[in-house]
């Protein structure tokens, strides 16, 4: 199949509930993800929404697999940026692996459609993103966004 | 071109100066590496990744 992806995994010093609840309340978002709410009934089917803290709605989708605490499969697609929106849905999969005193954090970022424009964006995002919630779970202070 | 490569992407609130350090002194990458990470660090200068005897490659126990 012809497409695209964005693969990140990182180490966290936490515990799968913790770092499970921080990916998917948006109270928890709001700390690492530069202010961004998470919102969803986070059951299968159910609609999830992002958005800014001045209410814009940045991406919407599905959840098409939801294992707490271990995996969160999302549908999901860009609200906001016209040629991102343009390439339609793509596939976000978060994998939680307990590792001795850590969790192996997995997420895998896919769309059907090579050179994807959004693969290219949240490439850019997610490092930081996940930079920034390693940093909040485990020193208390998430990472403030820098300058772009 | 036929080659293969990982590139990986991180952030942390530190000083290059720090991070500098913690890649290029073979005490500080004991701590996160379990490896001393020896050189003089000048262009051309050979570069090894010590195991300190005893230990094993796969991590101290």
């Amino acid at each position: 199949m012809a497409g695209d992806k964005f693969v990140y995994v990182t180490y966290i010093r936490t515990t799968q509930q913790t770092l499970f609840d921080a990916l998917t309340k948006p109270e928890f978002t709001r700390q690492y993800w530069f202010g961004i709410s998470m919102k969803s009934d986070w059951t299968v089917g159910a609609s999830w929404q992002m958005n800014y803290p001045d209410g814009t709605v940045t991406d919407t989708g599905n959840v098409v697999e939801i294992d707490p605490p271990r995996r969160l499969v999302l549908r999901w697609r860009n609200a906001f940026k016209p040629e991102l929106k343009a390439e339609g849905y793509s596939r976000a999969s978060f994998t939680l692996e307990p590792l001795g005193e850590t969790v192996k954090l997995t997420v895998l970022h896919e769309i059907d459609k090579t050179d994807s424009q959004f693969i290219k964006a949240v490439s850019n995002g997610w490092p930081m993103i996940l930079s920034s919630l390693k940093s909040a779970l485990e020193t208390g202070k998430p990472l403030e966004r820098p300058p772009s | 071109m036929n080659s293969e490569r990982h590139v990986y992407v991180t952030y942390i609130r530190t000083t290059p100066e720090k991070l500098w350090h913690a890649l290029t002194d073979a005490d500080f990458t004991m701590r996160h590496w379990d490896r001393r990470h020896v050189s003089d660090w000048k262009i051309g200068s050979r570069h090894v990744l010590n195991a300190i005897r005893g230990v094993s490659r796969h991590g101290r126990r």
